[in-house]
């Protein structure tokens, strides 16, 4: 008489954990790498989530700066898209995976300032079963003409290593900008000879668009399509200021369509 | 100088080498003979070694090698890697083959035959648990010479 041989053979071995959902399934988590706060990680983010709105694609967002202040952070300008997550917990980044499963294939995380080692400790641990489940990552970094953008986009890179895809964006934050710490150092040269990250350009933008934007939470897609009813940024000039620095983003944000989807 | 001050300095434990090149001080010594930018020693120091050094921290080295060379000067000359003394130190090219026992053409060989026994079996991804990328942060960023300067 025959019987289940393998329940026969392995009595006391456990079945195995089923994550049978996400196993042929390929998600992609975008993050920014944290560290140096007022670099412009959310204003990226912000460009990359209509980037992807404008394109049709379904994302889910998650806000990590926890200690970010509310103006100003993707919770603010997206309201309820958003989910604003306490990473500073046990489970570290463990709703990447929560999330991926249950919504969106792409994943855009808002990284804070202070959440490098949260992250770091977070691949350590986890990172071959997440991957071996579906998922890539792609790590953004913004360098400014402050040294201290750089060695922080270092300084992530030395942790998480070839594990991420990279991005590196070069935030114009004043004009001209000077990318000298980035473009000729030898850090980062070695950084990008080994990694050979995407790098796009952010312009400069005015003060007289960019505050109130960010202090209504008014991304540039509502600007530019006056969907809106902040006066200040009512003008025509402002307008089509948004418009034009909407569609270059998008044209930079297009180059590394690769690195993006799934 | 007086008996009990020799007798201290005597009794002294030899200095440790403070620089991580210090190992490879007799490559890089030999490297330079060669005409080999210190750009070229750092790139070899990384992929031969993973040690990630900067252009500067080579000169830095091979400046203090050099400077000690003149301190030390017929004291403990033969430890070092001089042109005059490298036969006695390191012995000719035949003669180290000899030692070893294979030529260089057969150690170049074997190297390769391993590398690729090493591929076939996936091994060399990652040949080392040294991660690829080394940063520390608490060396300032140091900016390369512009194109047209000498690195040397």
């Amino acid at each position: 008489m025959t019987s289940d041989s393998s329940e026969e053979l392995h009595p006391d071995t456990e079945a195995p954990v089923s994550v049978v959902p996400m196993q042929q399934i390929t998600k992609r988590v975008i993050l920014t790498t944290g560290g140096k706060g007022g670099v412009g990680k959310t204003s990226f983010m912000l460009a990359l989530a209509e980037w992807f709105t404008a394109n049709e694609m379904k994302i889910t967002l998650l806000d990590l700066d926890t200690e970010n202040k509310t103006r100003g952070s993707l919770s603010h300008y997206f309201n309820r898209a958003a989910t604003k997550v306490d990473i500073h917990t046990a489970a570290g980044l463990d709703m990447f995976v929560d999330h991926l499963e249950s919504g969106a294939s792409i994943l855009l995380a808002d990284m804070g300032a202070s959440s490098g080692q949260v992250t770091y400790d977070w691949f350590d641990s986890m990172f071959e079963d997440v991957q071996a489940l579906g998922v890539s990552f792609t790590a953004i970094g913004i360098v400014t003409p402050d040294p201290a953008s750089v060695e922080s986009v270092l300084n992530w890179a030395a942790r998480l290593q070839d594990r991420v895809e990279y991005i590196i964006v070069e935030n114009a934050l004043t004009y001209p900008a000077d990318f000298g710490y980035w473009r000729g150092t030898e850090q980062a040269q070695r950084f990008r000879d080994l990694f050979q990250p995407l790098v796009l350009k952010m312009d400069f933008r005015l003060p007289e668009l960019e505050n109130p934007a960010r202090q209504y939470g008014i991304t540039l897609g509502k600007i530019a399509e006056r969907k809106h009813d902040v006066n200040e940024l009512g003008r025509a000039s402002l307008v089509l200021r948004a418009q034009s620095y909407r569609r270059r983003l998008f044209e930079e944000i297009e180059k590394a369509k690769h690195l993006l989807l799934p | 100088m007086k008996p009990e001050f020799e007798a201290i300095l005597k009794s002294l434990p030899p200095q440790v080498p403070r620089s991580r090149l210090h190992p490879y001080s007799q490559l890089i010594c030999e490297m330079r003979k060669r005409k080999r930018s210190y750009r070229e020693i750092s790139e070899v120091l990384r992929d031969q070694f993973g040690l990630s050094t900067g252009i500067s921290t080579v000169r830095d080295f091979l400046r203090a090698q050099t400077k000690s060379k003149t301190k030390r000067r017929g004291r403990d000359r033969q430890n070092l890697c001089t042109t005059r003394n490298r036969k006695e130190l390191i012995g000719t090219n035949k003669e180290r083959e000899v030692l070893a026992g294979t030529t260089r053409q057969e150690k170049a060989f074997e190297s390769t035959e391993r590398y690729f026994q090493k591929s076939i079996q996936g091994g060399l991804s990652r040949p080392t648990n040294k991660p690829r990328f080394e940063y520390n942060s608490e060396e300032p960023l140091r900016i390369l010479p512009k194109q047209g300067e000498r690195d040397d």
